[in-house]
C-alpha cells in the first residue's frame, strides 16, 4: 500500500519535469536557426525514420493502386470522353500558342533580345509518406546526395509548385507545402507582383497586392515573379478564386492552389538558384529510379 | 525488469504506429486516426503512471522530429498532458473495448485541442492552417475506432512482454 502511495506521488513531479522540458526545447527551437542543435536533431530523425518509411512505402503502395484502380474502374469511362474533349480543347490551344511563338521569335529579332538562360537541375523524387497523416508536409527519397538542399523549390509532375524543402538529411528530405509554409512567395498575376501567403484554417492562399493597378479576376492565373528569391519565374502556382476590386491601390484575393498534395506521388525538386555552370554546360540529367520506371531528366542545352 | 520491458513495448509500438500512419494512412485520406496517441492512451492502462507519461513524452517527440514543420517539443508536451489526463481518468475506461475506444476518442479531441491552443501561441498558425476541423472531428473519430480494434491486442501484447520476464 505504502509501495503505491509512493508510486502515485511521483506522477506529477514527473508531469511537470517533462512539461518543463517540452516548454525548454519549444523556446529552444523557436530561437534555433536552420544550422542549429534542433535542425541536426531532425535531419538524423529523418535519416533513421525514412528508410523504414520507404520500405513499408514498398509494400502498401502497390496494394492500395491496385485499390484505388479498382475504386476506379467506374468513373473510368466518364473520365476517359472528358479527358477526349479536353486533349481537343488543347490541341486548339496549342495552335494558338505556335502562333504566339512564332510571332515573339520576330519580336525578340526586331528587339534583339537575349533571354537569360535559367536552365536548372531537376531531381525527381518519390513521395515516401507523411508523418503526421493530417499535416501536408512530406517526406521524399532524395537528399543531400542528390544535391538537394534546405529552400530549394518543388513541383508536381505538371510543374505547378508544391513547396520547398525545409529538412534534408543523406538520402531524405522533407517538404513543406505553400499552403503550410510561414514565408510568403512572390507572384505575378495580371502584370502586378504581389505576395502570396498561408491562412489559418483554409487550403487556400491569401494574395495580397500593394501596388496594384487593376482588379483581379476569378481565374485569372498566378505564377511565381521574377522578383522571387526563392522560386525560379513562371512556376504555375494557382488561380484567383474570385473577382477582386481595388482598396485604394492594394487588394487582396483567395488563391486555389493547383497542385494536389493528397495525390502527390513523384515531385521535382528545382536546383535553385542554378548552381555555377549548370546553365552553361550542353546537358545536365538526373536519374532517380521510380516504382516500376528508371525515369532522366534531361535539361539545358 | 518489468517496467524496463512494457516501456520499449510502449515505444516499440509508438515506431510501428508512426510508419503506418505515414505510409498506409497518407493514401486513405478520410481515415486519418492519430495512431500514436492510441498508444500513448493505451499505455497509460498497461503501464505504471511516471512511465506512460515518459512514453507520451517520448512518442510526441518522435513525431515532433519526423514530422519537421511545428516546433520541436510541441507534441512532446500535448502527448505528455494525454497521458497525465488519461492516468487520471483510466478507472472510467473498464474493461469493455467500446469503452476504451470512447474513453481514446474523447482523449484525442483533448489532444487536439491543446496541440492546437499550444500551437498558435507558439506561432504555429500557418503550419496548422487548413486541417482544423479535420483535426478536431477525424481524428478523434478515427482514433475512437482505432483504440476499440486495439485495446484487447495492445493489452495482451503487454500482459505477454510481462509474463516473460
Amino acid at each position: 500500500m505504502l509501495d503505491r502511495e509512493t508510486k502515485r506521488d511521483r506522477t506529477l513531479p514527473t508531469f511537470i519535469t517533462l512539461v518543463v522540458i517540452a516548454f525548454v526545447l519549444m523556446t529552444f527551437d523557436v530561437r534555433a536557426t536552420e544550422t542549429d542543435l534542433a535542425a541536426r536533431v531532425r535531419s538524423g530523425a529523418l535519416t533513421l525514420i525514412a528508410p523504414l518509411q520507404r520500405v513499408s512505402a514498398f509494400v502498401i503502395d502497390p496494394i492500395a493502386d491496385l485499390l484505388d484502380s479498382l475504386a476506379g474502374l467506374a468513373t473510368l469511362r466518364a473520365e476517359n470522353a472528358a479527358l477526349r474533349s479536353e486533349v481537343a480543347r488543347l490541341q486548339a490551344d496549342l495552335a494558338g500558342v505556335e502562333d504566339d511563338k512564332a510571332r515573339l521569335q520576330v519580336l525578340e529579332q526586331l528587339y534583339d533580345l537575349q533571354l537569360e538562360d535559367t536552365a536548372t537541375a531537376r531531381t525527381p523524387a518519390n513521395v515516401l509518406g507523411r508523418p503526421d497523416p493530417t499535416e501536408s508536409s512530406f517526406v521524399i527519397d532524395k537528399g543531400t546526395d542528390q544535391g538537394v538542399a534546405v529552400g530549394h523549390p518543388v513541383v508536381d509532375q505538371n510543374g505547378y509548385v508544391v513547396g520547398r524543402v525545409t529538412e534534408v538529411s543523406g538520402g531524405f528530405a522533407t517538404v513543406v507545402p505553400i499552403s503550410q509554409d510561414r514565408e510568403g512567395v512572390t507572384v505575378l498575376v495580371g502584370g502586378q507582383n504581389g505576395i502570396l501567403s498561408s491562412q489559418l484554417g483554409s487550403d487556400l492562399l491569401i494574395l495580397e497586392v500593394f501596388d496594384a493597378i487593376e482588379p483581379l479576376l476569378a481565374g485569372d492565373l498566378v505564377v511565381t515573379s521574377s522578383v522571387s528569391i526563392d522560386f525560379p519565374a513562371g512556376l504555375a502556382v494557382g488561380e484567383i478564386v474570385a473577382d477582386s476590386p481595388l482598396e485604394g491601390t492594394a487588394l487582396s484575393a483567395q488563391v486555389s492552389p493547383f497542385a494536389d498534395i493528397d495525390t502527390l506521388r513523384v515531385v521535382l525538386i528545382i536546383t535553385w538558384p542554378p548552381e555555377p555552370g549548370i546553365g552553361d554546360s550542353p546537358t545536365t540529367t538526373t536519374s532517380t529510379t521510380l516504382p516500376g520506371a528508371t525515369t532522366s531528366t534531361t535539361e539545358g542545352g | 525488469m518489468k517496467s524496463v520491458r512494457g516501456l520499449l513495448i510502449s515505444l516499440g509500438l509508438a515506431i510501428l504506429a508512426l510508419i503506418v500512419q505515414a505510409t498506409v494512412f497518407r493514401r486513405f485520406q478520410l481515415v486519418t486516426p492519430d495512431l500514436v496517441v492510441v498508444v500513448v492512451i493505451l499505455a497509460s492502462l498497461n503501464l505504471r503512471p511516471e512511465l506512460s507519461l515518459v512514453v507520451g513524452f517520448v512518442a510526441g517527440l518522435l513525431v515532433d522530429v519526423s514530422v519537421g514543420t511545428t516546433v520541436l517539443g510541441l507534441r512532446a508536451l500535448t502527448y505528455t498532458a494525454v497521458a497525465f489526463v488519461a492516468i487520471q481518468t483510466r478507472s472510467r475506461a473498464d474493461s469493455s473495448p467500446l469503452a476504451v475506444g470512447v474513453w481514446a476518442g474523447l482523449l484525442t479531441l483533448v489532444s487536439v485541442a491543446f496541440f492546437l491552443m499550444v500551437g498558435v501561441l507558439f506561432g504555429q498558425s500557418a503550419e496548422l492552417g487548413g486541417q482544423v476541423l479535420r483535426r478536431l472531428v477525424q481524428v478523434p473519430l478515427a482514433n475512437l475506432v482505432a483504440a476499440g480494434i486495439l485495446a484487447v491486442p495492445i493489452t495482451r501484447l503487454y500482459q505477454a512482454g510481462v509474463r516473460r520476464t
